[in-house]
């Protein structure tokens, strides 16, 4: 589905990524962990199309296309997604106006009969649900106002909806409490299927407890130095990254 | 010789502070208008609010009268050349108590001048007008066009009127020129729209001039989505105690059209109220200006004063100059002012658009944002949402024609 080859990416002049190798196959979800500046960050974004990072060599493949080609639009199209670190707010865009929006734009890129909104409230109340999510966070601007954790079941929720083939969860546990975090495991888990993938990107082993991963990469100096089984999620938490960091 | 020769008329030009940006001298003193009382298109067009009351004038005449059989008993609209038929001294007398000073609006003179035609209104006490009196602007002339049209409507006490001004039609040979004089009563109250639509490319200059009693308001809002180039002047005289003028708008400019908004709150008594909030957005080559100045006359007390100019570029080449003014002479009061010129946010963009949506989408989507609060402002819940289906429709238009445009 995804396969990431020698991947160097600059920002603002400076070498993050540095030769990054990934191959994800559908249905898998790869945790990448790893210290702060290792990059992490940086993955996500230039997945997405985020635009101040600069691909110096290397390639990205997503089911065929290459993906580094696409705008950030088209990357959604195609079944991109990513849940941000610091979801932003959008104040006087109101959030059902656009989740619906959203949601039409990719039924229309399908070719797909756009979704009213009678509808539409049934179906957004029963991921709200899934959420445990009060609905009035439907009649607010785009995160406006929103709690660190609201903000984030805001963007699992937006990723219910757009159902995409390749989810990126850039941080979503930190700043969480264990209810959130539960909460944003139940609605990745509730995704995860044979087809749809992940690549779950935390600081954190603690996230790993609830979306069990297939993979756990150690990104450190913008490079993979270590790649296991859920296992080594632990060895990180009792280690710590530095022992990593020197092989690097 | 033209018409304007005739009466000695000079455009104000940019050496005049208030015209700085607006040099009309530039812009119209080498053109010869005709000054136009004829003629015209033979159909009405009439974009208006349900229930809306509409008076059309065409070419500078009125073109309708079924208005009549609408209003109120208590209510009044007469063209003004009946007035001026049977009792000149009637309007002689009112403009003298209701004087206009020349010097910071030039463009009064000449339309007091040249208007031949306009609105007579009068309002008895305790009179209410549920629904909104339309005056409606439309010119269609072979050459360059001088239109000027003069309102004077005098509001009894306790009364209450909503008015909307709009230009529909026109090219970008003619130039409105629109006074309208509004004295307000004691504890009456005044609602004042002012349009321009977005597919006309007329020219309007417009006077919106306030005179205020004891404990009246007035609301204005001001909508510029067509005019190739507009300058509005609203000037709220608030005379005795408790009296209180807000004067709202939004700017949607795009191509090279150029808008000007200046307004003037004088308050003249104690515990008068001014409230500007003002929203601008420009594309393209567009220009505009905003100009809110707050005037607080010695001795006065408990005057309140808040002034906002907040303005979105969407172009390099755009420009915006914004300015809130205070000249204070008194130290019992509460004003402050405010002026934001900003770009839409990379953030926010970049959000929208990694979730579906173009750039051109995203845009037109925080910009319809960065407008939606002013809008909501407009007290009149069918006038608002007749006003937010144009802007949306104004802002749908601009961006599909942008489609592509990075």
């Amino acid at each position: 589905m995804l396969a990431i080859k020698d991947l160097h990416v600059n920002v603002a002049g400076k070498p993050i990524l540095k030769g990054l190798n990934l191959t994800i196959n559908p249905g898998e979800v790869h945790a990448v962990m790893g210290p702060n500046g290792a990059g992490k960050s940086t993955l996500g974004n230039v997945l997405s199309g985020r635009e101040g990072y600069e691909v110096i060599k290397g390639s990205v493949e997503f089911n065929g296309q290459d993906l580094l080609a696409l705008s950030p639009q088209e990357r959604a199209l195609a079944g991109v997604f990513l849940a941000f670190q610091y979801p932003v707010e959008i104040p006087g865009v109101n959030n059902t106006y656009f989740l619906r929006a959203a949601v039409n734009n990719l039924l229309k890129s399908r070719g797909e009969a756009e979704i009213d909104a009678v509808d539409f409230m049934t179906l957004v109340q029963e991921k709200l649900k899934l959420l445990h999510m009060d609905k009035k966070f439907l009649n607010r601007g785009v995160n406006e106002g929103f709690s660190g954790g609201e903000k984030k079941r805001n963007e699992v929720l937006q990723m219910l909806l757009l159902e995409p083939k390749l989810g990126i969860l850039d941080e979503t546990d930190s700043g969480l409490d264990i209810d959130a975090l539960q909460m944003v495991a139940k609605g990745v888990n509730h995704l995860r299927d044979s087809a749809r993938s992940f690549i779950v990107i935390t600081h954190y082993q603690r996230l790993l407890n609830y979306i069990v991963p297939d993979y756990v990469h150690v990104l450190a100096e913008g490079k993979i130095v270590k790649s296991g089984a859920k296992e080594l999620a632990l060895e990180l938490e009792e280690k710590g990254y530095g022992w990593l960091e020197e092989q690097a | 010789m033209s018409v304007l020769a005739q009466n000695n008329f000079q455009w104000p030009h940019r050496r005049f502070e208030r015209w700085k940006y607006t040099d009309l001298k530039s812009y119209f003193g080498h053109v010869n208008f005709e000054a136009v009382h004829s003629g015209g298109p033979a159909q009405a067009v009439n974009i208006s609010p349900e229930n809306a009351i509409s008076v059309i004038f065409i070419n500078g005449q009125l073109a309708n009268r079924d208005y009549e059989s609408m209003l109120p008993a208590g209510l009044s609209i007469t063209p003004l050349s009946e007035i001026l038929g049977t009792a000149p001294e009637r309007v002689a007398a009112y403009r003298k108590a209701h004087a206009i000073d020349d010097t910071l609006h030039p463009m009064v003179g000449i339309n007091e001048s040249l208007a031949k035609e306009g609105l007579w209104i009068e309002c008895d006490k305790a009179v209410v007008l549920k629904h909104p009196i339309h005056i409606i602007y439309q010119a269609e002339h072979d050459s360059f066009g001088f239109h000027n049209l003069n309102h004077c409507i005098q509001m009894a006490e306790s009364s209450k009127l909503s008015v909307i001004e709009s230009v529909q039609s026109g090219d970008n040979r003619q130039l409105f020129n629109t006074v309208t004089s509004v004295s307000i009563g004691k504890g009456a109250s005044l609602q004042h729209i002012s349009l321009s639509m977005p597919d006309t490319q007329a020219n309007h200059i417009a006077g919106l001039h306030l005179w205020q009693g004891q404990d009246s308001k007035s609301y204005s809002f001001n909508v510029s989505c067509g005019a190739s180039l507009a300058r509005y002047d609203t000037h709220a005289q608030l005379q005795s105690v408790g009296a209180t003028a807000e004067f709202d708008g939004v700017s949607i400019l795009s191509g090279s059209r150029h808008v000007d908004h200046h307004s003037i709150a004088e308050h003249q008594a104690d515990h008068t109220v001014s409230r500007e909030y003002y929203k601008m957005i420009a594309d393209d080559k567009a220009h505009g200006v905003f100009n809110g100045k707050a005037i607080v006359n010695a001795g006065t007390h408990g005057v309140d004063v808040h002034q906002l100019s907040r303005n979105l570029l969407l172009s390099s080449k755009a420009a915006i100059d914004t300015k809130p003014e205070l000249e204070i002479y008194s130290d019992d009061l509460k004003a402050n002012h405010g002026a934001t010129v900003g770009q839409l946010d990379a953030n926010e963009l970049f959000y929208l658009q990694s979730r579906g949506f173009s750039k051109q989408q995203a845009q037109a989507i925080l910009t319809r944002a960065f407008l939606a609060d002013v809008l909501l402002k407009v007290p009149d819940p069918s006038i608002k949402e007749w006003l937010e289906g144009l802007v949306a429709d104004a802002m749908d238009v601009h961006f599909a024609s942008h489609q592509g445009v990075q």
